[in-house]
């Protein structure tokens, strides 16, 4: 039987997270779900506690805010080297992610893909997220030759031999961009999965002011 | 003794005196204080004596001292930065290690609870 953990790292998110463990409560049975606060300082590490009761349904809790990729970290040491977690899939927790598609993911899962990627419609994308995104996916095709569309997508799973080859040090949100580089210049196997594109009408995550971020993370700086 | 002089003069004991105060707050070792003192006495020493950096400046085809100076300046400042960039880029991912371990540590407990 395989063991899932479902990783969503979180940082002053109050206003989404009731509603994101309320819907992902549904996945206990399959997964277990682990919540990383990186840090919160509004009150969503006390929420989180204060709302899961059950075995399966984990919080870690970093006292420092360390960015996004220090608590993908913590979640997928904390899924592997502690539930013993065959694979991992990662998710942002501010409703960008639909929790639905989940489903996509563990169907991939059975099949057994090693590393799947959720890949959303650039064209239901904010005109300058999806040039800043269709750009990185250009450049590191011109770095690597392999392509990988939607490189900013948070929502992705893969297995225990793939995160040793992945394996990422920190970082902030330019961590999907290092996971990107590690899976191209390593020539690691993926498979995509369509997702549902949501985006709300704040801003969030990659902007095209990192345009000139994606260059030098690419690069490996 | 020109104004600039005498302005380089203060600086470098002013430099000196926080070299001091780091040392007492036992901030740096005693070897390391006695580097950083030494490195201002002779800062002070050629702000006095600038004539004595003209044979330096003449063997490295500086026309004046002034350009010896910049030019030792940057290679000081460059070399502090670049040690300070590792050492830094070091702390924080032994800060970012301890955090993570102290999580992961903390969550495994309240799981065997």
């Amino acid at each position: 039987m395989l063991k899932i953990s479902i990783v969503i790292p979180f940082y002053n998110e109050r206003i989404h997270l009731v509603s994101v463990i309320n819907k992902i409560r549904s996945y206990q049975k399959e997964c277990e779900i682990v919540f990383v606060d990186d840090g919160s300082t509004d009150g969503s590490y006390e929420l989180v506690a204060s709302e899961i009761k059950e075995s399966k349904i984990h919080l870690l809790q970093l006292p420092v805010n360390l960015g996004k990729g220090a608590a993908l970290l913590a979640g997928c040491d904390f899924s592997f080297g502690v539930l013993g977690a065959s694979y991992v899939i990662l998710m942002d927790s501010d409703e960008q992610h639909s929790i639905e598609d989940i489903q996509i993911f563990l169907n991939r899962i059975k099949q057994g893909d090693t590393l799947i990627l959720g890949i959303r419609d650039l064209s239901e994308m904010p005109t300058l997220v999806s040039l800043v995104n269709s750009f990185a996916s250009w450049f590191l095709q011109l770095l690597s030759g392999v392509n990988i569309p939607d490189i900013p997508s948070g929502f992705k799973a893969f297995d225990k031999e793939v995160f040793k080859l992945i394996q990422w040090d920190g970082g902030k949100y330019d961590v999907e961009l290092v996971i990107a580089r590690k899976i191209a210049l390593k020539k690691i196997p993926f498979s995509t999965v369509s997702i549902r594109t949501i985006y709300h009408d704040y801003p969030r995550g990659m902007t095209a002011l990192d345009g000139l971020k994606v260059v030098f993370r690419l690069m490996g700086f | 003794m020109s104004l600039f002089q005498i302005a380089s003069l203060l600086f470098a004991i002013l430099m000196a005196y926080v070299v001091r105060i780091h040392y007492k707050k036992n901030l740096i070792s005693t070897s390391e204080a006695s580097l950083w003192i030494s490195m201002w006495m002779l800062f002070g020493f050629f702000s006095i004596n600038p004539a004595i950096l003209t044979g330096i400046s003449s063997i490295f085809y500086f026309e004046r001292v002034f350009d010896l100076l910049v030019v030792g300046a940057f290679m000081v400042l460059t070399t502090l930065l670049f040690f300070s960039y590792f050492k830094i880029k070091k702390m924080a991912e032994s800060i970012e290690k301890l955090v993570i371990f102290v999580a992961v540590k903390n969550a495994s407990q309240s799981q065997r609870k």
